[in-house]
């Protein structure tokens, strides 16, 4: 996590972004408070778009304020809510009017990803006194077949696939988790 | 293997000799975050707005007079029209890209083709997996299985 101050000039955020291979800034004021939020997308449409010197911008002036924001103890589940209802990616993570972590999309779906991947691997033993193990077994494969392929393509996609395959991910993991609850 | 009908976009374009300012511009109205830069219909770099932003802030340039060359990736990774899904695919992961540009037999640009789409497309064929599931369960609890299902009550 990346945190910058409000009165930073945008050439100070747009070097920080870069040598810190991010595309997103917590904006913090001058008691280190977080008031907003600064992407890559801020600085080309509030900078470079608007203005003829850019360069002589601050952090407050192209920054995204009305931070939306959760508590360390939020459940993965209700921060994608979050995330599908303001239309952002990120959400940071603020105790004690501090801001001590964020949370990306992609984690999400990477933590979905594992647990359904776990699920997949561990069906088989599961399964192994049903009587339609063989079809498990099709299912099974069927999932690593489209895991293997989700891996590859996860880096690449933007905000909105991946809320649709979370979606998808989640559904199909609730499916499995109920199936070896009766099976187990 | 050929393309799913609808995968092969329109491409938004932008031609060498914009400055970065209108490259913005053309990005923020168009609501998009990357363009294919064009000389004579033949695709010569690759801007994102991230690119854009980073190098006019970075280097401290006047964003009018900073051509789009100086901020372009001029690597092209482009994909022949007769291609399908998986040379996408693996063109992109070998990369590390998310677009790719389309070219006929001559070089010049007809379409390009997004990772989100090829994305979309997969969680189609998720929902179809799920639904492979939930036709095993309700066909076993039919069959009578000693095994109850809470999913074959649905």
């Amino acid at each position: 996590m990346e945190v910058i101050r409000t009165d930073s000039s945008a050439h100070a955020a747009a070097n920080r972004m870069n040598h810190a291979a991010v595309g997103c800034l917590v904006v913090v004021d001058l008691e280190d408070r977080p008031v907003g939020i600064l992407t890559d997308r801020d600085l080309l449409l509030r900078g470079v778009a608007q203005s003829h010197s850019p360069h002589e911008l601050h952090v407050a002036d192209i920054m995204t304020p009305d931070l939306v924001h959760a508590t360390p103890a939020e459940p993965l589940e209700e921060l994608l809510k979050l995330m599908k209802n303001h239309g952002v990616r990120r959400i940071p993570l603020v105790e004690d009017d501090r801001v001590v972590g964020i949370v990306a999309m992609d984690d999400i779906l990477q933590e979905f990803s594992r647990d359904l991947n776990e699920l997949a691997s561990e069906a088989p033993l599961r399964y192994r006194n049903a009587p339609s193990h063989s079809r498990f077994e099709h299912v099974r494969h069927g999932i690593e077949r489209n895991l293997g392929e989700l891996r590859s393509k996860l880096e690449y996609a933007q905000w909105y696939a991946k809320a649709t395959l979370i979606d998808e991910l989640n559904e199909l993991r609730n499916r499995l988790d109920k199936e070896t609850e009766v099976h187990s | 293997m050929t393309f799913p009908e609808g995968l092969i976009k329109k491409p938004r374009t932008i031609d060498v000799y914009t400055n970065a300012m209108d490259a913005a511009r053309t990005m923020e109205s168009w609501n998009i975050g990357s363009l294919i830069v064009t000389e004579e219909q033949r695709p010569v770099g690759v801007v994102t707005d991230r690119d854009i932003a980073l190098t006019v802030l970075g280097k401290e340039l006047d964003p009018e007079a900073c051509g789009i060359r100086d901020c372009m990736n001029s690597d092209v990774v482009s994909l022949q029209e007769t291609a399908g899904t998986s040379e996408a695919i693996d063109l992109m992961c070998r990369n590390g890209i998310r677009r790719l540009p389309v070219v006929d037999d001559a070089g010049r640009l007809v379409g390009i083709v997004a990772s989100d789409d090829l994305v979309l497309n997969l969680a189609h064929e998720l929902t179809e997996l799920a639904s492979v599931i939930r036709t095993e369960i309700s066909q076993r609890s039919s069959k009578g299985s000693s095994i109850p299902s809470r999913l074959g009550r649905e």
